[in-house]
């Protein structure tokens, strides 16, 4: 497997999820580390874009906080409107 | 206080509430959808988090109109290059492919690990061999266009199809 950023991410996967996360390496070791970060008691915040099969990826990172013992809230926001129909004091 | 910041503490207590028994990991998919209310406070309260044990994890299609626009970093992501694509057509299809087949994937897909694994399980398996014509290779730009309609317009490349 080619890999750049480092080597390969120290949590176990199935193969079906290994297969799906071929070539992420990079990726796969900077969420670790945000979330590294937060066990450490730092702040981390991170952003993955599209592309980089970010379902696999977000599946794969729960999977590997919740061997890390975090607490996870996950969110999928739906399009819906795109601002609310009643006046805001903050637009 | 405005609406604004009120939300925006609120977020922010919420969160560091959340993680004071466990660290707290706050996920949110397709971050680009989120309304523009709710990104704002997030936005605000992720960047008074500091010291607390939260890590926010945004997966965006990069759009012109972010929502959350907060210092986050974005890991280099590259693309895939010609092992890795050959790995996953090979770990997806079964096939390993040709090297021509691999440089015209790399080419159409500019890499997305998503596109070529999607492509990978295409029935094709003789094209992605080199056993079959090339020529059937050839809607491959159309499958990624189809198939990714809404990635190759937001992507960064000038030279989008």
């Amino acid at each position: 497997m080619g890999a750049a950023g480092g080597g390969e991410p120290a949590t176990s996967v199935t193969s079906d999820v290994a297969t799906r996360l071929i070539g992420r390496t990079a990726v796969q070791n900077a969420l670790l580390a945000a979330s590294d970060d937060a066990v450490s008691g730092r702040t981390a915040a991170i952003a993955v874009e599209a592309g980089a099969g970010k379902t696999v990826l977000m599946e794969w990172l729960i999977d590997a906080a919740v061997g890390r013992r975090m607490k996870i809230v996950a969110a999928r926001p739906v399009e819906g409107e795109p601002a609310w129909p009643w006046p805001s004091s903050s637009t | 206080m405005t609406d604004r910041l009120i939300l925006s503490v609120a977020t922010l207590a919420r969160l560091a509430a959340a993680a004071e028994d466990r660290p707290l990991l706050l996920v949110v998919e397709d971050a680009h959808r989120v309304d523009p209310v709710s990104g704002r406070a997030l936005n605000l309260a992720v960047w008074r988090l500091l010291a607390d044990h939260v890590a926010v994890v945004l997966a965006w299609h990069p759009t012109a109109a972010d929502r959350i626009v907060g210092p986050w970093p974005r890991p280099s992501l590259p693309g895939l290059n010609a092992d890795d694509v050959a790995d996953l057509i090979t770990a997806e299809s079964g096939v390993q492919p040709s090297a021509a087949v691999i440089s015209r994937i790399l080419d159409e897909t500019h890499g997305k690990a998503l596109a070529v694994s999607t492509l990978a399980r295409r029935p094709f398996d003789p094209v992605l061999a080199g056993a079959a014509p090339m020529l059937i290779t050839l809607p491959l730009r159309d499958v990624a266009q189809r198939t990714f309609a809404d990635l190759m317009r937001c992507s960064p490349h000038a030279d989008r199809r």
